[in-house]
């Protein structure tokens, strides 16, 4: 991924991050006490559940397209730079798996 | 390093003073965006862990919730509310420059010290917001 491709999930993803940061920060404001069954429940609704989906897909795409374009800039030996590319990678694939991992055992 | 001979190489002005050397605003917010974002990519195993914790039963939820409201934790939430609302703002003028919105050196100038400064409030503001 990179180039035009790269630029245009950058800013895709930004947009839709954007507006999910905004509502989870107000949602997660307004709610005055959690429980487990509550949070559960919540997260396995449906509507919620779809845009946490497309969050954490959009959060891993960003992150990775913004993470590999600082190491490109500021890691320049080749060995070094594979190693921190591949430290990004499992970085990013390790949290969006464990996370997809525990939200499929509520929903 | 061999030594450079004065008379052949021309004499280039090096001025590295940190102390001398001012970054305009719109780099130090390019920079800061930056640091942000490797800080947000960070923090998202640490908060995987905690997420997958809270959802792994009563027990676990209040032991994610402990832990959160704990002062480890409170910190490292005011550093990463300040790097989210940072990166928000300006991921924002990004998308305006963009669409060529506000390129002009001044009102590009500004809107970085703009960005800057919503930034900071709106993340002591979430902090607040969330903690307190």
């Amino acid at each position: 991924m990179s180039g035009l491709s790269a630029w245009l999930i950058q800013r895709l993803s930004a947009l839709y991050l954007g507006a999910f940061t905004v509502y989870a920060v107000i949602r997660l404001s307004l709610a005055d006490s959690w429980t487990h069954a509550a949070w559960s429940a919540w997260l396995a609704a449906p509507l919620n559940a779809v845009t946490l989906w497309l969050a954490v897909l959009a959060l891993l795409l960003h992150a990775w397209v913004g993470g590999r374009d600082v190491l490109l800039d500021y890691v320049h030996p080749t060995g070094l730079r594979v190693v921190m590319l591949t430290l990004l990678a499992g970085w990013l694939l390790g949290s969006g798996i464990w996370f997809g991992a525990a939200l499929l055992e509520v929903m | 390093m061999p030594l450079r001979d004065h008379k052949t190489t021309p004499k280039r002005p090096v001025f590295l003073d940190l102390r001398r050397i001012h970054f305009p605003p719109s780099a130090i917010a390019s920079i800061a965006h930056r640091v942000t974002g490797i800080l947000m990519i960070l923090a998202m195993l640490p908060a995987t862990w905690l997420f997958a914790l809270s959802l792994s039963g009563p027990a676990g939820f209040t032991r994610a919730g402990d832990l959160l409201t704990g002062l480890p934790a409170r910190m490292a939430g005011l550093l990463l509310a300040l790097a989210l609302a940072h990166h928000l703002f300006a991921g924002i003028r990004y998308l305006l420059l963009d669409v060529d919105i506000g390129i002009s050196r001044i009102t590009a100038r500004r809107s970085a010290l703009l960005v800057m400064g919503v930034g900071v409030i709106a993340g002591v503001g979430l902090w607040l917001g969330l903690w307190a």
